[in-house]
């Protein structure tokens, strides 16, 4: 699994956040568990008030956002965000939350079938990130899901690009 | 497919580090997953979050310690790394619904509310299917009439129990009723950890049958979870442990009797074998009040 390395300026997202153990109801890879809730959230949002978030990069990217807190190492809770990449800020509803990603360089792994539902962080931190000459830069890590992601029921078919916060 | 020994594993290390300082990611390094894979695993297979799972068995370790030793609550409360007396009571009352220092008072506790580890039978018991989700439901009193005992550690006479009954309603001459089987064991309060009284029974008119060796006895009318039990009648206790350690803590449900009941239906075949069902009801009630008033 090689990376590409890239350069990101600050994102800016806007979406629905969770923070916990998200497979407190169910471990499955279903829509039970609390990220798949997280995500109908969103979509159903996203279906019925498109009009109301402004400045949107692009309507076919999502982001799932993975962030470390100071407690997540001793209870397994972790925070989880969801959402879309926005330009910039204005009339933001007050529904949704605002994620803002520093300006870094992220390690893009390409993901494909299985690989998407097996335990790619111990791939990346354990072993790609261990002779890459590369450091963890921040707590989180990013899910890019667009049009090459065809969901859970066709992982087979998926394609899923995830982006690690990297510095030398 | 999530690896079942990995996660018992997983389980053998929390149980030897019940005592220790250990985090959510020390399990997941102990089994060579992510912390988030790990997370994920583990709660497939055995239906609790790592955290929620350490924290239930220090806290029921620790209620055991309350009543078998004479050390200071202090103590205990720091042997199963709580910070502070006012951390370990109120974590304690949550899932005790009552003080660490009345619990000692009491000298007793409903062994039902002590959550045993986790065995890999239970593992393997809980991933047999979906089986294992209640329908909750009102039922009417009814009267039964059946042969009782106590049971101690020793479960194997609740099969010799049920033989006595088919010979004692053999020996009153008649068909046993028209009414169903039932199993219904009860569990006073102040009685030893897996000690309960059990009645083999069959559903009666009153005043029911007689016969030297049978009573009788009125179920009262109850909201009951029911599960479904499959397995044989020796696997009974892992049932009993999902649904008083993994189901009811977060179904918004309380115990409300000392009363479980198994439904039988109207014929009894084949109880010792792997593919036999029976319901299983545990009387609830919606949560909500204070029960340590």
């Amino acid at each position: 699994m090689e990376p590409a390395i890239v350069e990101r300026r600050q994102m800016t997202l806007l979406g629905f956040s969770f923070f916990g153990d998200p497979f407190a109801s169910s471990g499955g890879w279903t829509e039970e568990n609390e990220i798949g809730r997280l995500w109908k959230r969103f979509m159903a949002y996203f279906v019925n008030h498109r009009h109301r978030i402004k400045h949107v990069v692009a309507d076919d990217v999502m982001y799932e956002v993975c962030v470390e807190h100071e407690e997540t190492a001793r209870t397994g809770e972790f925070e989880v965000f969801v959402g879309l990449e926005v330009e910039r800020l204005e009339d933001v509803p007050v529904e949704l939350s605002v994620k803002i990603l520093p300006p870094t360089t992220y390690a893009v792994f390409t993901l494909r079938g299985q690989q998407i539902v097996s335990d790619w962080h111990k791939l990346i931190y354990d072993e790609w990130m261990s002779g890459s000459g590369y450091r963890k830069a921040y707590a989180y890590d990013v899910q890019r899901y667009d049009e090459r992601f065809k969901g859970v029921q066709r992982i087979e078919e998926s394609i899923l690009d995830v982006c690690v916060p990297v510095r030398r | 497919m999530p690896d079942v020994a990995l996660i018992a594993e997983a389980v053998d290390f929390i149980e030897a580090n019940l005592k220790a300082d250990i985090a959510v990611a020390d399990m997941a390094d102990a089994v060579s997953y992510s912390l988030y894979y790990f997370c994920r695993m583990f709660n497939q297979v055995t239906r609790h979050t790592p955290y929620d799972y350490l924290m239930r068995r220090r806290l029921s370790e620790s209620a055991r310690a309350l009543l078998q030793t004479d050390r200071k609550i202090i103590d205990i409360a720091l042997d199963y790394q709580f910070n502070s007396p006012e951390t370990f009571s109120r974590a304690f009352k949550r899932m005790f619904g009552t003080q660490p220092s009345r619990l000692r008072k009491q000298e007793s506790v409903d062994g039902r509310r002590l959550m045993p580890r986790l065995t890999r039978a239970h593992i393997v018991h809980i991933n047999k299917g979906p089986y294992l989700r209640p329908v909750l439901e009102e039922r009417d009193a009814f009267c039964v009439t059946g042969v009782m005992t106590w049971v101690r550690q020793d479960r194997a006479v609740v099969s010799e129990l049920w033989d006595l009954l088919a010979r004692e309603l053999e020996r009153g001459g008649r068909a046993p009723a028209s009414g169903d089987y039932y199993g219904i064991a009860t569990y006073p309060e102040d009685w030893g950890e897996r000690d309960f009284l059990y009645m083999a029974a069959v559903e009666t008119q009153e005043p029911g049958l007689t016969g030297p060796a049978l009573v009788s006895k009125r179920v009262p009318a109850l909201r009951y979870a029911r599960f479904v039990h499959k397995g044989p009648t020796r696997d009974l206790p892992l049932t009993l442990d999902y649904v008083y350690h993994t189901w009811l803590p977060r179904s918004g449900e309380r115990l409300v009797s000392s009363l479980v009941v198994e439904c039988y239906g109207r014929e009894l075949k084949d109880l010792d074998s792997e593919e036999a069902e029976r319901e299983i009801c545990v009387p609830v009630e919606p949560e909500g009040g204070d029960e340590d008033s």
